[in-house]
């Protein structure tokens, strides 16, 4: 539980104070600070909801709805599970919705993939060659070609299968993750290590090959 | 050019916007786990004006290379400047 001291110095508001009072009561007073926390999480949800509308404006009416609750329900469960985490570091509503944030936008991205694969590499590259401006198209080519042979020969197999799908294809990462049987935080790492790979390549003070 | 090596007078290449943006930002970064961890202290700090950016440029850094807690860090801080 959140301690005087916080990140950033500060001393715990008494909303937050109050929060954790309420939820580690064994009584009524849990029950209703649960039921408030919901209804609080709900209206984060929606939010989200509403703000990406267009990524959702295929979704039938009631669907929203059940995905906003599920949203919240899972949030909630989260939170009761990872109370402990809490330092204080903010509001204790802000972190507390920030889980919703995170359990609604992981829904609306995979329900958004739910039934379309994973594309092609081709596909990333002819995607990546139409973002080229005019200008310096010369140089535009030759960075591509640069790119495309980093990613053949710099890269390991599941390292060039990350960065294309993610960097190239813009598949988003928790859906590639459920995809690949592994979590978010692996794939991005994986990423990170990719990039710095094709970096080093580009900028042609590596001559490494992957492991 | 090969493999855009520096050029004549010594200098790293520029990277075009394309290509930024597929090779994400090159500074050190907080892995997801920990950019959730903090997010919400970052947003507080945004919300207040404070310069969030410059006061953790970890969490700067993973937010510029990984769009999904991009996308959900704009929705927590657009959330708390509407409340």
């Amino acid at each position: 539980m959140a301690s005087a001291g916080t990140k950033y110095g500060m001393a715990l508001d008494p909303d937050s104070q109050a929060w954790l009072a309420r939820l580690d009561d064994g009584g009524p007073n849990r029950q209703a600070a649960l039921e408030e926390l919901h209804a609080l999480l709900l209206r984060a949800a929606l939010f989200v909801l509403r703000r990406r509308r267009a990524q959702v404006a295929a979704f039938p009416r009631e669907e929203l709805d059940d995905l906003a609750v599920e949203a919240a329900d899972e949030a909630l469960m989260a939170i009761i599970t990872r109370l402990d985490e809490y330092r204080g570091d903010s509001r204790f509503t802000t972190w507390a919705w920030k889980f919703a944030f995170f359990e609604a936008s992981e829904a609306i991205r995979r329900r958004n993939w739910m039934s379309r694969e994973i594309p092609s590499e081709d596909a990333g590259w002819s995607a990546f060659a139409r973002e080229a401006s005019p200008e310096g198209a010369l140089e535009q080519r030759e960075l591509l070609a640069a790119l495309r042979a980093g990613v053949e020969h710099a890269l390991t197999p599941r390292q060039r299968a990350v960065f294309v799908a993610l960097a190239l294809n813009d598949v988003p990462v928790d859906v590639l993750a459920e995809r690949m049987h592994t979590t978010r935080g692996a794939l991005y790492k994986m990423l990170h290590e990719a990039r710095s790979r094709l970096r080093a390549h580009l900028a042609g003070s590596t001559h490494s090959s992957p492991n | 050019m090969e493999s855009g090596t520096v050029n004549d007078r010594g200098e790293p290449p520029r990277w075009p916007e394309a290509l930024e943006r597929v090779l994400g930002p090159d500074e050190p970064q907080v892995s997801c786990e920990e950019c959730f961890a903090g997010i919400d202290g970052y947003v507080e700090l945004e919300a207040a004006g404070v310069d969030a950016a410059a006061a953790e440029p970890r969490m700067k850094a993973h937010l510029d290379g990984c769009p999904a807690c991009k996308e959900e860090h704009d929705d927590l801080l657009a959330f708390l400047m509407s409340q």
